[in-house]
């Protein structure tokens, strides 16, 4: 495919970056001459120094021979704009990153109007969905959703009430109605990340993550993970516009609500527009302040905007006995360093979110999307069999597959499988598959 | 470093490089030149390295733009040494090994100059692979190497952007595979053109290939001792000047004239500088030598002059007339025209012509800007505008370029040649030009040089064709490897 991509930044270059591997032909228009010849020497694609608003640049860049133009700059107006002139200059499907969603596509009776986007990826409400699942379930800090809603992986640490300490992980699953429809993927021990075998043994501060339906995943966190902590209340650190919408959220569903926010003129705005919210002038940062509330069972969101801010800040929450502390993160490469903070329980960055989601709509090859698991170094692949390959039809016990990876979920017609060593993989399936870096290639190697 | 991928690719090049040495090898069987056996024992050696470099390294991490310049370079060395092996077996040089190095760089590196007394006597396999070394440097091995390398799973960009540099990047696709194809097909179909074109004014097929490869290469070896004026035919002379033309333009500009941009070709600026330049250099040279006591009527000094100023300026160096001969004035025009060389972007050599332009507009602007110290004054190529940092790499190419020449001279001048002698063979390697003036003049060789002084042209001749920053880059890093991380 012919792919255009306005912005050239942190997620617009990760696009790029992917788009380039899966042997897409790639341009990008960026507006900063100093990315742009960054981004000239480092990756394979044509790059163009110029606005993406511009027909000049638009037409430099063979729009018209375009199958798909992504609009992913910083700046929401040149996204629109640049993507109804797209729709003029050529048939190319239009996506388009825009932040503050309800400032351009108002609530249903007020129709927005046409702008000539196919797609549009809101990320300030990708973060604030993200929130809202985390808190659902706070003892399942991960979720990654696949493409039933209802089939999912989520993660979630030993505590010392699991039963299963220190036992085997057949002994555990082994004819146990629940265990046998979820399968763990993975578990990281320390900073090490294992695809477990039925001998590996569990301990606590392990993290699981398990694949399986919804309804069963609920099941399994609340027989064997649950800790009784009921979380009554939500402190949210930064009263930007993701912060303000998720006390909305929170205060919606009844909980106490508490946002901290530096800047006074913000906290003023804060106060008239929220009901019900505590709202605290003061630093995230500032130990008086945090003492001052009551943190205990709490969940605490860090959402300043400033990375080192919010790392700091949930660190902080959790030495004031915050049950449990998240933190949003915009630099995508750091968040593997913020694994090794073991305080913090679960990281997320707006970029990565509309990474996912923008890759999944530019897919057309068998591999229907590549999801990066949080926290560890690791990949959920989902792979669509449309050709014959070696391991069709054959039980999944006979079939020799690399060390480093695991089948999670078989999905045929509308039925979820999740796979045991009878089960086989049939032409038309859908596959999850869970891959260590160092695998992947094997991987690769073996569905096609 | 990344050594893996270093080693790997190199041997890549070295695979090529086999396969095409059976080429030389079939008109070698034809014609029963007696050379088939020296021909068979380099592919032999080549393949078995290529095979063990290319199959023994697995590249684990993607190559940074540093190694890009150490691999493009240390591969044109390999291929330099690797296809010398033809001339080494066959005993040509007198088993010179030197010689040998210097006669096959010169061939990559399109420049042409050579060390052979009697170019009519090697046998006709040899004289193939000679030639043919300047089909494959002219559009590049690397690129060529581009082509096959995604399929390895190593990224070409870094490659791409250290063999092909220049101010300004013509992608013509937005994939460097894709652009790599492109560039190849044009040169390919072009090859097919100039061949027919020449068979029809009566020569074989081999000759007719030699001398197409010398002429879209730029490179300028012929198979004859009084190169193309050997022919002593019009047609032939003008078939060759008009595919040294092409060969001199940027190829993107062949691109944009198959899709049928042509307005675009007539409105670049570079190419509008480059016919100007050649129009007035004709018209002086042809003019000076028709007023000189040699005696030509006009046509034919036009004839000459309009071959010579083509030949040189693309850096190719053919000739049809011995220049030594003619006046002063006309000599120092066609060493200007040396340091010149074709335009960005295609085979030729030399500083290119956009460089010079932009390093004109910049001395004039620097004038204006002392005239009127407040104005502000941007530079301009057409319509668009040159980038400051583009502006100051391209001064700093000039003089890295100047600076290299005065330094080659004065080895040579060092090691005891005259004065002209000197300066012509410096600028004629570092431009990939060729022939020179004096000793190293239309009719003459580079025999005569001594051992040290070959090594050192043959690195010149390298430093010009991968226009000077790769291979200084390369030596950098390489030895400099400690302090270096």
């Amino acid at each position: 495919m012919n792919i255009v991509i306005v912005g050239g930044g942190e997620l617009g270059s990760m696009v790029a970056d992917q788009l380039i591997r899966e042997n897409h032909s790639v341009t990008v228009i960026e507006k900063s001459e100093k990315q742009a010849k960054h981004l000239n020497d480092s990756i394979d694609a044509l790059i163009i120094n110029g606005d993406g608003n511009y027909v000049r640049f638009l037409k430099q860049a063979n729009v018209d021979k375009a199958d798909l133009f992504l609009a992913l700059s910083n700046n929401d107006n040149v996204n629109i704009v640049s993507c109804g002139l797209v729709k003029k200059l050529s048939n190319a499907t239009t996506i388009a990153k825009v932040e503050n969603y309800s400032h351009y596509f108002p609530a249903p009776p007020n129709l927005p109007v046409d702008f000539g986007i196919d797609k549009t990826v809101a990320t300030k409400q990708l973060s604030i969905n993200k929130l809202v699942d985390l808190i659902s379930e706070p003892d399942a800090m991960e979720h990654i959703h696949f493409i039933h809603e209802n089939v999912k992986v989520i993660g979630t640490v030993i505590n010392e009430h699991f039963s299963g300490n220190g036992m085997k992980l057949k002994d555990i699953t082994q004819g146990n109605a629940i265990w046998e429809n979820v399968r763990i993927i993975a578990i990281k021990k320390d900073n090490e990340v294992l695809i477990p075998g039925g001998d590996d043994v569990l301990h606590t501060g392990d993290k699981l993550y398990i694949i399986g339906k919804s309804n069963v995943l609920r099941d399994v966190i609340k027989f064997y993970f649950a800790s009784n902590v009921k979380v009554k209340s939500v402190v949210i650190i930064g009263g930007n516009q993701i912060g303000r919408e998720f006390a909305k959220r929170m205060v919606k569903e009844g909980r106490k609500v508490t946002i901290i926010e530096e800047d006074e003129k913000i906290c003023q705005h804060l106060a008239e527009e929220l009901d019900n919210v505590l709202i605290i002038n003061g630093s995230g940062l500032n130990q008086t302040v945090l003492s001052d509330l009551d943190m205990e069972n709490s969940f605490v969101a860090c959402v300043t905007g400033r990375d080192e801010h919010n790392i700091i800040s949930a660190v902080m929450a959790k030495k004031n006995h915050a049950y449990k502390a998240v933190c949003n993160i915009s630099n995508v490469a750091i968040s593997s360093i913020i694994n090794q903070v073991k305080d913090i329980d679960s990281v997320f960055s707006t970029e990565s979110l509309a990474f996912g989601e923008i890759i999944k709509y530019c897919r057309k090859g068998d591999i229907l999307s590549v999801t990066p698991v949080p926290y560890i170094d690791a990949e959920t692949i989902k792979i669509k069999i449309s050709e014959k390959i070696a391991l069709l039809d054959k039980p999944l016990s006979k079939v020799k597959f690399p060390t480093g990876m695991i089948v999670g979920a078989i999905f045929r017609d509308d039925e979820v499988i999740i796979p045991h060593g009878d089960d086989e993989i049939k032409m038309d399936d859908i596959v999850i598959v869970f891959v260590l870096p160092q695998s992947k290639k094997l991987v690769e190697k073996l569905f096609s | 470093m990344n050594w893996k991928a270093i080693l790997k690719i190199q041997g890549i090049i070295l695979i090529i490089l086999a396969v095409s040495m059976c080429l030389p090898l079939a008109f070698s069987l034809y014609y029963a030149s007696g050379d088939a056996l020296d021909l068979l024992m380099s592919i032999g050696i080549t393949l078995v390295v290529g095979l063990i470099l290319a199959l023994s390294f697995n590249p684990d991490k993607p190559l940074r733009t540093r190694e890009g310049f150490v691999i493009v370079s240390l591969g044109w060395i390999a291929a330099a040494i690797f296809g010398a092996l033809p001339f080494f077996f066959n005993g040509v040089f007198d088993g010179n090994f030197i010689d040998c190095v210097f006669e096959t760089m010169s061939g990559f590196t399109t420049t042409g100059a050579t060390v052979l007394t009697n170019i009519e006597i090697v046998p006709k396999g040899l004289l193939f692979w000679r030639s043919l070394t300047h089909w494959l440097g002219g559009m590049g091995i690397i690129l060529l190497a581009i082509i096959i390398l995604p399929a390895i799973g190593l990224s070409s960009t870094q490659l791409f952007r250290a063999e092909v540099p220049g101010p300004t990047k013509d992608k013509i696709s937005p994939k460097v595979k894709n652009t790599a194809m492109i560039l190849w097909l044009i040169y390919l179909g072009l090859t097919v053109m100039e061949t027919g074109m020449l068979m029809l004014g009566g020569m074989d097929l081999y000759t007719a290939l030699c001398h197409t490869f010398g002429t879209l290469a730029t490179g300028g070896f012929s198979t004859l001792n009084a190169s193309v004026a050997g022919f002593n035919s019009l047609y032939i002379e003008m078939v060759i000047l008009v595919f040294m033309f092409l060969a001199g333009t940027n190829f993107a500009l062949h691109f944009f004239l198959i899709q049928g941009r042509l307005k675009e070709v007539i409105k670049n600026r570079e190419w509008q500088f480059y016919v100007s330049l050649l129009v007035i250099a004709i018209l002086l040279i042809s003019l000076s030598v028709f007023k000189s006591d040699l005696g030509y009527n006009f046509w034919t000094s036009l004839r000459y002059a309009s071959f010579q100023v083509v030949s040189i300026t693309t850096t190719t160096g053919y000739v049809t007339a011995n220049f030594e001969l003619w006046p002063a004035f006309t000599k120092i025009i066609l060493v200007l025209l040396m340091f010149v060389g074709g335009c960005a972007g295609s085979t030729g050599g030399g500083m290119k012509q956009i460089r010079v332009m932009i390093g004109g507009k910049f001395v004039a602007k620097e004038i204006r800007k002392i005239t009127y110290p407040n104005a502000l004054f941007s530079l301009k190529i057409g319509k668009e505008h040159v980038k400051e940092y583009v502006m100051k790499n391209v001064i700093a190419f000039i003089i890295l370029f100047v600076g290299l020449f005065a330094l080659i001279s004065l080895f040579l001048t060092f090691r005891g040649y005259d004065i002209i002698t000197s300066f012509s063979a410096s600028i004629a390697t570092l431009s990939n030009i060729g022939p020179g003036l004096a000793r190293v003049g239309a009719i003459e060789n580079y025999a005569f040089f001594d051992n040290i002084s070959k090594v050192v042209l043959t690195f010149s001749m390298l430093l010009g064709r991968l226009e000077l920053y790769s291979v200084i880059i390369m030596v950098y890093y390489l030895f400099n490897s400690k302090r270096i991380h």
